[in-house]
């Protein structure tokens, strides 16, 4: 149990400091120089607009698929403590399981997505790269990525590929 | 709304160090030795009443306990130019003032006889919290009113207020010199296992480091215990930034120790911190950035534990969590640029089994107390040769206990009466199972080990697994 809420813990404080100093401080940062030096209101307009998709587009709203996983994510946090809040026991074990199973599996799945062709040529590159390196400080989620995609491409009959293509088997199958 | 903390310095050495401590907020805050605000300081903005309250006539008062067994350290804080700071109602020293005589069992029993008066004054200063998180408990582990006493309270906060944060700043003893404590083995074991069943976040001060960097640092021939004391207060009161000066992130307790501690057991914290006061001319001369602090925090020489040096285990320790409090005028952004360069020069050993950072709380500093350096760091680390310190209290325990050496001082305490002694056995085994703990943590499948507990020997008693997680949550 005390490793599931360190997993969550971990998730939630990178992806909240991600959001805040890299995300909305930087933007806000440019807005604020814009504001300074602008003497046009519909060039202002155009700055705020510039803002707001920034931060739309960095903490990956518009994108379908991410935000559900980080909402399900959420969720799946919540539902965690209120467990561990009504449960004083903590007899419900299958709940906590299937928690932790549900956890796992979408973490891993936001942790592909994160890392897609998708959205490595896009203006959220480089800021996407310090959320990973974040999450990924000391290679733990890289192995337990490679050896969840590796479990699903065991069920097909095909060698292990270079990891590329097990990145996009892994996209594939979940 | 501000989460209170209550500090309780209990003994000699923990009654020095909060009052450093309490000298040190004070600077920072622009509060008067008699805790009124200077006039340079009413503009506001900091979070003072994390530690201070405001009395009636607008005076601001440490939220702190002052107990002792013997009333000499206590009578010179109440001699001293900061005699009207406390509230003389939070002043404890026993009636008859013969202190406890280094005897962790004495040291106990007088806790457990003076147990409603003490209380009695910690209820009253909980009452005056609105939102309180938790205590602070400043003691020594080896001598006796800091480790008996200091233990009989940790018990009792564990049953008084369960949900309530404990974390203590404990000193260890000097192991490089004699001690005038001849006990202080027994005395450091017993304490050791409340700390490990009690306590959720204990803050290791290494006496034999702190004496290393105050010499080899600092510069000091033949350094007293205000000069070490004064490195303490400087990590207790850095590592309370983030909770006086709030910023996004780290603005209470339980946020602070939640991402230090992955696993409840193994919440025994070492310090780092730079720069050092004779660091002070290099900076004057370049500027230092966040990753110069940040790998600074990283070197032997910055850390307040002696164990993280030793050679022959270097390559096997690992960092289970770091944390790295920085002060001063630093971009936010350099913090990814640090991160990246640690890692690619591989300048951490991180635990495999889990996830592991570094994490980065950016702190305000204090605009009344002027340094010389514009960046500081504090590091609070959760690392595996914190080990290596608790066996040797064990290897120096099982020295005496053979030789069945001073035992009999404990067998006049009821805990020991007809040479019972199993509370002893029972210390040592808790803290052997620690040590394998850590160790356990040292390898990659340490998932595995953690679900086996062959004795039950920690989840048993409730509080070292689950009181974290119902307190984090809560």
């Amino acid at each position: 149990m005390w490793r599931l809420r360190e997993h969550m813990a971990f998730l939630v404080r990178n992806l909240q400091f991600y959001s805040q100093i890299y995300v909305i401080e930087f933007q806000w940062n440019i807005l604020q120089s814009h504001i300074q030096e602008s003497h046009d209101f519909t060039e202002l307009v155009g700055f705020h607009q510039e803002y707001q998709s920034a931060l739309i587009s960095q903490t990956f709203l518009d994108i379908g698929s991410g935000s559900r996983i980080l909402e399900s994510i959420m969720k799946l946090c919540l539902q965690f403590c209120w467990n561990i809040e009504n449960q004083d026991n903590f007899s419900n074990t299958y709940e906590l399981k299937h928690i932790v199973d549900e956890f796992n599996k979408k973490s891993n799945f936001l942790s592909t997505i994160l890392r897609s062709s998708r959205l490595a040529g896009s203006q959220r590159a480089p800021f996407l790269r310090r959320f990973l390196l974040r999450l990924n400080l000391n290679s733990f989620f890289e192995v337990m990525c490679i050896c969840v995609v590796y479990i699903q491409c065991r069920r097909t009959p095909v060698p292990l590929p270079h990891q590329l293509q097990v990145v996009r088997l892994g996209t594939k199958n979940t | 709304m501000p989460r209170e903390i209550i500090t309780l310095q209990v003994g000699q050495c923990g009654n020095q160090i909060g009052m450093e401590f309490w000298k040190q907020l004070c600077l920072e805050h622009g509060i008067s030795k008699d805790g009124i605000l200077e006039d340079f300081a009413t503009q506001g903005g900091d979070r003072k009443d994390v530690f201070f309250y405001q009395a009636d006539d607008q005076h601001y008062i440490p939220r702190a306990l002052l107990i002792d067994l013997e009333p000499r350290v206590i009578n010179g804080i109440q001699n001293s130019d900061y005699r009207n700071l406390y509230n003389h109602e939070n002043i404890f020293v026993s009636d008859h003032g013969g202190g406890a005589g280094n005897n962790w069992a004495s040291g106990y029993d007088q806790g457990q006889h003076v147990e409603e008066e003490i209380m009695d004054m910690i209820d009253r200063e909980a009452d005056g919290s609105d939102s309180l998180e938790g205590f602070v408990l400043c003691h020594s582990i080896a001598g006796g009113t800091g480790s008996g006493m200091g233990s009989y309270l940790l018990e009792t906060l564990n049953d008084r207020y369960s949900k309530k944060l404990v974390q203590t700043y404990s000193v260890f003893p000097n192991q490089m010199e004699t001690s005038d404590v001849v006990v202080q083995p027994y005395n450091s074991l017993l304490t050791l296992k409340r700390l490990t069943l009690n306590a959720d976040c204990v803050v290791v001060l290494d006496n034999t480091a702190l004496n290393r960097i105050a010499v080899e640092r600092l510069h000091l021939s033949n350094p007293s215990f205000a000069q070490t004391n004064s490195l303490v207060s400087t990590v207790m009161s850095a590592s309370t930034t983030t909770l006086r000066y709030p910023g996004y992130m780290n603005n209470d307790l339980v946020g602070l120790l939640a991402s230090l501690i992955p696993t409840p057991r193994c919440h025994f914290l070492m310090t780092g911190y730079t720069p050092l006061t004779v660091e002070r001319q290099a900076n004057l001369i370049r500027k230092t950035t966040v990753l110069d602090v940040m790998r600074r925090l990283l070197q032997a020489k910055n850390i307040m534990v002696s164990s993280y040096a030793r050679t022959k285990d270097a390559s096997q320790a690992k960092y289970i969590s770091i944390l790295n409090i920085i002060q001063g005028e630093v971009d936010p952004t350099q913090v990814h640029e640090s991160l990246q360069r640690i890692r690619e020069r591989k300048l951490v050993n991180f635990i495999e089994w889990g996830p592991a950072s570094i994490q980065v709380a950016l702190s305000r500093k204090s605009p009344y107390v002027q340094t010389a350096h514009r960046v500081s760091g504090l590091m609070l680390a959760s690392h595996t040769s914190i080990r290596h310190l608790f066996s040797k209290t064990l290897s120096q325990y099982e020295k005496l206990r053979k030789k069945q050496a001073f035992i009999d001082v404990y067998r006049k305490f009821p805990m020991f009466a007809d040479n019972d002694l199993s509370e002893f056995d029972e210390s040592r085994d808790i803290i052997e199972s620690l040590v394998d703990e850590y160790k356990a943590c040292e390898s990659p499948d340490y998932i595995k080990w953690g679900m086996e507990d062959p004795n039950n020997m920690l989840t048993g008693e409730g509080n070292a697994t689950g009181s974290l997680d119902s307190k984090s949550v809560a």
